[in-house]
């Protein structure tokens, strides 16, 4: 497969992905070009043990994380509110627009999980490998980001 | 809310988050990098003599309505008054059958370069666009600092194109590679255009570590829209092509001697309980234009560091704010506003390692005796210790 095809396929998702987990435009498509020239490099590696968009996800988290952890703030500039994102066409209803505000107010390591559960349909499990974290810790993460995400929309996601 | 309703609205939130054609573009050039063919077209002495006599006379004509980097840097950052002392003018030029170019202004200060880059197009029916421009994008942004309209033009680039009377739509995008050692870790341009089609780069990479002198290369990448134009319109790869410049930065062209000697450092060991480290030490390089921070500090208590979840920074703040803030209560970033933190062994992973350096940048105001030192966690919030570092000039 291509580099083309990869993002033909995957990269509306990925960007989600990366805007999602960072909450900002710049950031995310900087994690976007970096996640895709890292696939891209790694591409002749991937085993096959896990689905692609799996694996581009996996990366994709990395970058995230790498991005906020190294603290290469780039406060200034380009970087624009997902707002600017949206074609006027596709302007989200209010209630979506509310859920997706409330989950980008979280804490990073709040929003991550619950981007990763709730967006990305994983599992606890593969949450924890993703993160190398304990399934206990996952398990704890999503529950608090749930408490403090009915104190935002006044009812807790299912879990 | 039931978890399907959930995953719903936040899915629908993001739909409107789509790749750009500008995107998809530079992540295939990232990706591409090592594969490109690259049309070099070094100049002979008399070639180059002859344009630079070419450039003199168009800069003299044209310079009046052409973005300086201090128009740029002005967006974001308040400039220093004298910083443009610390400009070197027209540091290379180069040209290939599409375009002539010149590094008008340049300067660099050990793990800075910054450069504004004129690109003007041989058929002035060409019209240059540059950084994250589309062609559907709205065409005001494209000449913003060179005009003096106060009203945004809405049209589209296509469209100002269009009644121009344009024939050509090229994009040129730009890279800096170092000859040898490390390459720059961050990168961030800006374009404008020029009356007389010239487009006008900004350009700044910050290198990780200090060096008085470095050679670089400049690549300016010119690659045609395919037609006809659409907004949508996509870039033709295969057309491509690639002017190289040469340029040898030298930190003592730009700063002032006694400031590229100016370094404080404090090396009293400071405690961070709460966070599980201990400040082993502070520095601050001046530069022309900003001061450098660097604080080196070692995990004391695995379990309490740990516990930040790789969050931990430090922030430099103003003992007499009065800002309820925390973010608020800090000093004044430098222009270049760019830091990080990295293991101080570099063999190290950032996971494993127990020494760190955070690197930061102030305004060249911020210079103290003193600083008070807060250490934060990213994730959630939270402030731990503050402590204060007297600062003495480095021996």
């Amino acid at each position: 497969m291509s580099i083309e095809e990869l993002i033909d396929r995957y990269g509306d998702d990925i960007l989600r992905l990366c805007t999602a987990y960072l909450g900002d435009r710049q950031l995310a498509e900087d994690a976007f070009q970096e996640t895709f020239t890292k696939a891209w490099k790694g591409l002749s590696s991937f085993r096959g043990e896990s689905g692609e968009r799996t694996w581009l996800a996996h990366i994709a988290v990395n970058t995230c994380r790498d991005l906020l952890r190294s603290g290469w703030f780039r406060m200034r500039k380009k970087s624009q509110p997902i707002e600017a994102l949206e074609a006027a066409a596709s302007q989200p209803e209010a209630q979506d627009a509310f859920v997706r505000d409330a989950v980008l107010a979280l804490p990073g390591m709040y929003r991550e999980v619950i981007v990763l559960y709730y967006h990305q349909n994983m599992s606890m499990q593969e949450i924890a490998e993703m993160l190398r974290l304990s399934p206990n810790t996952v398990s704890t993460r999503l529950r608090r980001a749930r408490e403090k995400l009915r104190r935002t929309l006044g009812e807790e996601p299912e879990a | 809310m039931r978890k399907q309703e959930f995953t719903n609205a936040l899915s629908n939130a993001l739909t409107g988050v789509r790749v750009s054609a500008e995107l998809r573009r530079r992540t295939l050039d990232a990706s591409c990098e090592k594969e490109t063919v690259v049309v070099k077209k070094r100049l002979s002495w008399a070639a180059l003599t002859a344009l630079l006599a070419v450039m003199a006379c168009a800069a003299a004509l044209a310079a009046a309505s052409r973005a300086g980097m201090f128009d740029f840097m002005a967006r974001y950052a308040e400039v220093p008054e004298d910083a443009a002392s610390y400009l070197q003018a027209n540091a290379a030029q180069a040209e290939n059958e599409l375009v002539s170019a010149c590094v008008r202004e340049l300067y660099y200060d050990g793990r800075l370069s910054r450069m504004t880059v004129d690109v003007t197009p041989k058929n002035k029916e060409m019209l240059l666009i540059s950084m994250d421009s589309c062609l559907g994008d709205p065409c005001g942004d494209l000449y913003a600092l060179t005009r003096e309209e106060t009203e945004t033009d809405g049209r589209s680039i296509l469209a100002y194109a269009q009644a121009n009377g344009y024939a050509q739509i090229s994009h040129v995008s730009v890279l800096e590679r170092a000859e040898e050692g490390r390459q720059p870790t961050t990168c961030a341009g800006d374009a404008m255009l020029a009356d007389d089609g010239t487009l006008t780069l900004f350009w700044e990479a910050q290198f990780q570590d200090y060096q008085a002198e470095r050679s670089v290369k400049l690549l300016l990448a010119v690659t045609p829209f395919e037609q006809p134009y659409t907004k949508d319109s996509r870039m033709l790869q295969e057309q491509r092509t690639v002017l190289e410049m040469p340029l040898a930065l030298n930190a003592a062209n730009h700063a002032r001697a006694t400031d590229a000697a100016r370094v404080y450092v404090s090396d009293e060991p400071m405690l961070f309980s709460a966070a599980g480290v201990r400040v082993d030490a502070m520095r601050v390089e001046v530069t022309a234009t900003e001061l450098h921070t660097l604080i080196d500090y070692t995990v004391i208590d695995r379990e309490a560091y740990r516990a930040t979840d790789d969050g931990l920074f430090f922030e430099l703040i103003d003992p007499d704010s009065q800002e309820t803030d925390y973010p608020m209560q800090r000093l004044k970033g430098g222009l270049s506003g760019a830091g990080g933190v990295r293991p101080l062994d570099e063999t190290e992973h950032l996971a494993d390692a127990t020494r760190f350096r955070q690197e930061d940048t102030l305004a060249l105001k911020e210079l103290r005796q003193s600083y008070v030192i807060r250490a934060f966690n990213c994730w959630n919030g939270e402030r731990y210790e503050t402590r204060t570092a007297e600062m003495k000039a480095a021996e």
